[in-house]
């Protein structure tokens, strides 16, 4: 019986330590978070709105459901797209011809990735593996032919490099590291790093409370190598290090999904959509939030012109019309996907009900949307990484390709 | 029985509670610059790097963009006599 005494006087002991420190760190952000991104950016000139509308130069049709995912390939040259229609495309984007189709194992793909050598493509979805495809090189400099609908019977060469077996819940993300290593995000609650020539695991990332819906891995820099977020159904981003198993960072998003996170092109912050509805940009190095975007409040400022122009705006797109009045389609607003421009000026979000808007992330100010002619929801939007081209993938089952 | 569950289960909420103390005298520790310093950083980096997809701060030469020069191109082409297809 004194043993138990003596264990609980540790554990409130202990507890009391642990709240003083949580406390003492609440007081030591609240001094490091001295600014916000608007106000530091005072100084910086405005881009006026409407100012950079881009122009559509391609739509990449082929796919016969929804564009789950696209990924541009690390020279820009190519997109890789997956659909639930079982297939994945790779697509030229300048042309808008298909290059490469490849047939997937199994149907209900959630994300795909595509290495830097374009020689492997993965895939994972619904049926809880991540599966690499190895891209016979020949094929790639030919385009196919293939018309949507029958099985395509031409152009196909795949074989499966490796099969990932490891999660015990759908994969939600994967994103290649480099040409021989992936890593995985899933409903299982952790992520998961495997070696493709090896074709094992390495190491498992465990820490978050609920399912993991997204993966941003950090561009490679010497401040930045090795380092990579996850966003969950707990309203957590946790931010980790390839070599180790347990976060190096955790920071508290909102009490709802996190969607999308996307790492700052010069590194050290990132952002994150929710299911809030709301794109938050954080800084690793002041380990705080500089800025919150919220698309209802800039709809509803006071400065209401504007506004009401970009409502016409929005209300012109078909889609939105079909059901709902502007108002309601505000109430729910999730965010799919999210990208920063090469330069990270602008974040590129696909809202569920108000389309792709383009946000200044210095200024804190919607500048544009993209996309308005597709025919359904925009859920995808990437940025090429020489940062001249814009895709978007969409629920009409197309992606089209913009720029200047 | 029940009572060496129960301070089993007292030793684990111990042992977590410390773990816990670990990470957030880890997370106290960290350096952290402030949030001023962070903004500058950023406006730095967004200020020095090209985006031609703003063309209101950076123009992208014409001969630059692939796109315009394949459409460009597409119109040179000559175009095929627009007939009729027959059905056979």
């Amino acid at each position: 019986m004194d043993r138990n005494t003596s264990l609980a006087d540790q554990i409130k002991a202990a507890q009391y330590q642990a709240r003083t420190l949580y406390n003492d760190i609440l007081r030591l952000k609240t001094h490091t978070q001295n600014i916000t991104m608007q106000s530091a950016a005072r100084v910086i000139a405005p881009i006026p709105r409407n100012s950079c509308t881009l122009k559509l130069y391609n739509t990449l049709k082929g796919h016969q459901n929804k564009v789950a995912k696209l990924v541009w390939s690390a020279d820009s040259s190519k997109i890789l797209s997956a659909s639930q229609d079982g297939y994945m495309f790779i697509w030229d984007p300048i042309t808008g011809f298909k290059k490469h189709v490849i047939q997937l194992e199994n149907t209900w793909v959630l994300t795909c990735s595509y290495s830097a050598d374009e020689k492997l493509a993965a895939s994972g979805g619904l049926d809880n593996v991540c599966t690499i495809y190895k891209i016979k090189p020949d094929t790639i400099t030919n385009p196919i032919s293939y018309r949507g609908g029958n099985q395509p019977n031409q152009g196909i060469y795949q074989k499966v490099e490796s099969v990932f077996k490891g999660h015990t819940a759908y994969i939600s993300e994967c994103e290649f590291i480099d040409n021989s290593s992936i890593v995985t995000a899933s409903g299982d609650m952790t992520c998961i790093l495997w070696d493709v020539t090896k074709g094992r695991k390495v190491r498992d990332f465990i820490d978050h409370v609920s399912d993991i819906l997204s993966l941003a891995i950090f561009p490679q820099s010497i401040f930045n190598a090795n380092v990579f977020i996850s966003g969950s159904a707990d309203g957590y981003a946790k931010i980790w290090d390839l070599r180790s198993p347990t976060p190096s960072q955790n920071f508290f998003i909102s009490n709802s999904d996190v969607n999308s996170v996307k790492a700052f092109p010069g590194g050290g912050a990132f952002i994150t959509g929710s299911d809030d509805g709301l794109v938050r940009l954080f800084d690793m190095r002041s380990d705080c939030e500089l800025s919150t975007y919220n698309l209802l409040a800039q709809l509803q400022t006071p400065g209401g012109k504007i506004s009401q122009t970009f409502l016409t705006r929005l209300d012109d797109s078909e889609w939105m019309n079909s059901n709902t009045s502007i108002n309601s389609a505000i109430e729910n607003q999730g965010i799919y996907s999210l990208d920063f421009g090469k330069s990270g000026r602008f974040i590129y979000a696909c809202y569920s009900e108000q389309g792709c808007i383009v946000w200044d992330t210095l200024k804190n100010e919607i500048v544009d949307s993209v996309g308005n002619d597709h025919n359904n929801k925009i859920n995808q939007v990437s940025v090429s990484p020489d940062g001249v081209a814009l895709a978007t993938g969409s629920w009409d089952t197309t992606i089209k390709v913009w720029s200047v | 029985m029940n009572h060496e569950v129960n301070e089993q289960i007292q030793i684990l909420k111990l042992k977590r509670i410390k773990e816990l103390i670990n990470r957030l005298e880890e997370s106290l520790n960290r350096e952290r610059i402030p949030a001023s310093n962070a903004c500058e950083l950023i406006i730095n980096y967004v200020e020095e790097t090209p985006d031609y997809l703003i063309p209101y701060n950076w123009k992208l030469p014409p001969e630059r963009n692939k796109f315009a020069q394949y459409q460009k191109y597409q119109m040179m082409k000559p175009k095929r006599p627009s007939g009729c297809c027959t059905v056979v």
